[in-house]
């Protein structure tokens, strides 16, 4: 007990034995950056739902576009065709935007 | 005083986090380093705990201490730290101490001058093993009560005692073995 005071005391005369720090910047700026990610995931995420959504409109549309009855003139069929064929790229194109694809934002950077 | 500046952060003001980082900055930093021995992990340590108790803070009940919940963050990241880095605990040597030694040192210690006495500290709590460094850190130099302890480290009361208990042992050996009557 002796002992345990003494160290007490001893101990008692160091405020800090380390040299002072200082971690403000680094760690609010750090904090910013991870606020900043999640805000971006939380981004993505809502065109991940909303590219979903719109797919799911879409490829029932194209269902139901090819679900037609094939007794139709050929002219007819080529336009149904050739509307499906556009509406599957928009889907792509859809899909490659709203997941910031790296192929997709090259091209539109070599295009600038 | 932390409350307000807790509330401002709830409320969206990030840079009233900065005044909880330099209020509490150097405490963290010392029960770090007596964990993991080295100053740039120690400030890894910190730096971690601090973005996550940023993350954390609206789960923060204000009935507790916010350093103390802030201790309890820095010591599990410490603690995760050591076990990621597989270092193993050192085992301090079977040096005996006599009570005539622990008078004589405590003599010693008296007669040296501040910066000598922190040098000293400094440099035997980071040869001691991480737990006693941390309990003899928080107890002394952070003057927490074995009950904040406690809720900090969640370890047990006993486990403290015999930790505190082990930890004056090995300040005490370091001394004797180190043979330090003066640091420097």
């Amino acid at each position: 007990m002796k002992d345990t005071d003494h160290l007490k005391e001893v101990f008692g005369k160091l405020d800090q034995i380390h040299e002072p720090i200082d971690l403000e910047e680094t760690i609010l700026t750090a904090i910013e950056k991870e606020r900043t990610l999640k805000a971006q995931i939380a981004k993505y995420r809502s065109y991940g739902k909303k590219s979903l959504i719109v797919s799911g409109i879409l490829v029932a549309i194209l269902g139901i576009l090819f679900s037609r009855p094939s007794t139709r003139q050929s002219m007819e069929h080529t336009i149904l065709a050739y509307t499906s064929i556009g509406l599957v790229l928009v889907v792509i194109l859809v899909q490659l935007e709203a997941g910031g694809s790296k192929i997709f934002n090259q091209l539109k950077n070599n295009r600038s | 005083m932390d409350t307000h500046y807790i509330n401002e952060v709830l409320k969206g003001n990030t840079h009233a986090f900065g005044y909880l980082i330099r209020t509490y900055q150097n405490k963290t930093f010392g029960i770090a380093i007596s964990i993991v021995k080295n100053d740039e992990d120690a400030k890894d340590v910190v730096q971690e705990s601090f973005i996550t108790a940023y993350a954390s803070l609206s789960s923060f009940r204000n009935d507790a201490k916010f350093s103390t919940w802030l201790y309890r963050i820095v010591v599990n990241k410490a603690l995760q730290f050591l076990k990621r880095q597989k270092r193993k605990e050192e085992v301090s040597q079977e040096i005996a101490i006599t009570e005539n030694d622990k008078t004589a040192y405590n003599s010693a210690l008296e007669q040296l001058n501040h910066q000598d006495l922190k040098l000293l500290v400094k440099k035997v709590l980071s040869e001691i093993p991480p737990r006693e460094a941390l309990i003899l850190q928080l107890f002394y130099l952070e003057n927490q009560q074995i009950s904040e302890i406690q809720t900090i480290t969640d370890f047990t009361k006993a486990n403290i005692k015999v930790l505190l208990h082990r930890g004056r042992k090995s300040f005490y050996k370091k001394l004797k073995k180190d043979n330090i009557t003066k640091p420097y």
